[in-house]
């Protein structure tokens, strides 16, 4: 991964596009999963690649980078949800019976999604950097820069409400 | 992992943001860029003679850059930090208020 | 001679004045901390203060602009912020120094609230020199939290109060937060 600076060459442009597309769904999928808002989720995304390409020359390899854009996009995006003091809704809506059980899947990941952005934000994010990107405790509290009990405590706690909330609206 | 913890897994599998992501990450590096180059310009003759002493005084720029990034990682903790403080006197804050109000009815 | 020692006595008296009053907080509450699930530490003196106010000027947002006018005003950020699992994990004994400090003459009383029934006590002090504000502590006793919260510097309630509706902490927050072990609807959200 070569470093690039302002006057750079194609070549150099070319790799930068070809880091974009290498994480930008990861990226964007944080935002997202964290604002359940798409627009909001994409410009986040935008902003975190804009900073990366100004800060290239500060990475020191390929896992530093994927390091800092986790952190700066989870970081980016509690910062937008507080500006904009969003907190999605938990739909109880009936969203119809699914036609098929790919469509039943879909419907469960849906209703999923929207228990999660209802949580309050640390717990969203520990729930999202564990499960969207599989990583451990000791990994979710060097990046959030919190300890590691507050990151098992935190995870338990959102499992627990998660769990609760899912329950309830089966049973509705 | 329980079931439950691979629905959520499911649930939040990664997801590609709309087509020509990276596209318009490029447009958005390209007016940046612009917008950093028309502030240099205007200022060329004084760009030029900087940009001399910078060559010869590479190494202590590059001590100073490192130095820059120091201070701006801890900037941003400082300032993360202030973020907590002024939420967490506020939420108390808040809390003492409703139960004046409490209190009071 | 005696012209020299009253111009001595009020230049220090107003350094003093100028200079911050950090309430020390007790060892105990290392121990406290490492019981506790969650923990917040804030120290922040007037360099470091300056420093964040710098990074915060690149966010240019109303937020933003509020706080960094707040932190012109302060030489210091102190922050003991414990979450507990259970109630009871701490003591008067552990909270009783803090109080100790906040007795003097320069410390008042402006909101002090205790509720027995949910024994929760949010306790407010405002710091008062030569009739100059000098700083506010907030200290909540809530049945599974700890919060000693000390801005240090001329700031009054109302600085405080015009941020209360900012990050993510509604202006209208109806209830304390419930017990995580029973979530409702109604959760606060955690700081």
């Amino acid at each position: 991964m070569g470093s690039t600076s302002v006057a750079e060459s194609a070549a150099s442009a070319m790799s930068f596009e070809e880091l974009v597309e290498k994480h930008q769904a990861m990226v964007f999928s944080l935002a997202y999963h964290f604002l359940h808002d798409r627009a909001a989720a994409e410009e986040v995304a935008q902003d975190v690649f804009l900073q990366l390409y100004f800060h290239l020359e500060e990475m020191d390899s390929p896992v530093h980078i994927v390091f800092w854009l986790r952190k700066v996009t989870a970081n980016r995006s509690i910062d937008e949800a507080r500006r904009r003091h969003r907190r999605a809704e938990v739909g109880i809506e009936a969203a119809g019976d699914p036609a098929s059980p790919a469509a039943a899947d879909e419907w469960v990941n849906l209703r999923l999604r929207r228990l999660i952005a209802s949580l309050p934000e640390r717990q969203r994010m520990i729930v999202i950097l564990r499960y969207q990107e599989d990583l451990e405790p000791v990994e979710i509290a060097a990046l959030l820069e919190v300890s590691v009990n507050t990151v098992k405590s935190q995870l338990q706690r959102a499992l627990i409400l998660l769990r609760e909330k899912a329950g309830v609206e089966k049973r509705a | 992992m329980d079931p439950f913890e691979e629905h959520l897994k499911n649930a939040l599998r990664r997801e590609e943001p709309r087509a020509g992501f990276a596209g318009r990450v490029r447009a958005r590096i390209t007016v940046q860029e612009k917008r950093t180059r028309r502030a240099s310009w205007s200022s060329l003759p004084r760009l030029r003679w900087a940009l001399g002493i910078l060559l010869c005084v590479g190494i202590v720029a590059g001590v100073s850059y490192r130095h820059d990034q120091v201070e701006r990682a801890r900037g941003e903790a400082a300032k993360q930090q202030v973020y907590v403080a002024l939420r967490l006197a506020g939420a108390k804050m808040q809390l003492a208020e409703l139960k004046v109000r409490h209190l009071s009815e | 001679m005696k012209r020299i020692y009253a111009v001595a006595l009020v230049v220090l008296t107003a350094t003093l004045a100028a200079q911050g009053q950090k309430i020390e907080i007790p060892s105990s509450w290392d121990k406290l901390a490492a019981k506790a699930d969650e923990v917040d530490n804030v120290t922040l003196d007037k360099s470091m203060l300056g420093l964040a106010a710098k990074f915060m000027k690149d966010d240019n947002d109303q937020d933003s602009v509020q706080i960094n006018r707040l932190l012109g005003k302060l030489n210091g950020i102190y922050v003991r912020h414990l979450e507990f699992k259970n109630p009871g994990e701490f003591t008067e004994a552990d909270v009783e120094p803090v109080r100790a400090q906040l007795q003097g003459p320069e410390w008042s009383h402006v909101v002090d609230v205790n509720n027995k029934n949910s024994k929760e006590k949010v306790v407010i002090y405002m710091r008062t020199v030569n009739g100059k504000s000098g700083g506010l502590v907030i200290f909540a006793e809530e049945p599974t939290e700890l919060t000693f919260v000390q801005l240090d510097g001329s700031i009054d309630p109302q600085d405080i109060d015009a941020l209360s509706g900012n990050f993510g902490i509604p202006k209208d927050v109806h209830t304390p937060k419930a017990n995580p072990e029973k979530p409702n609807g109604a959760t606060a959200e955690k700081p």
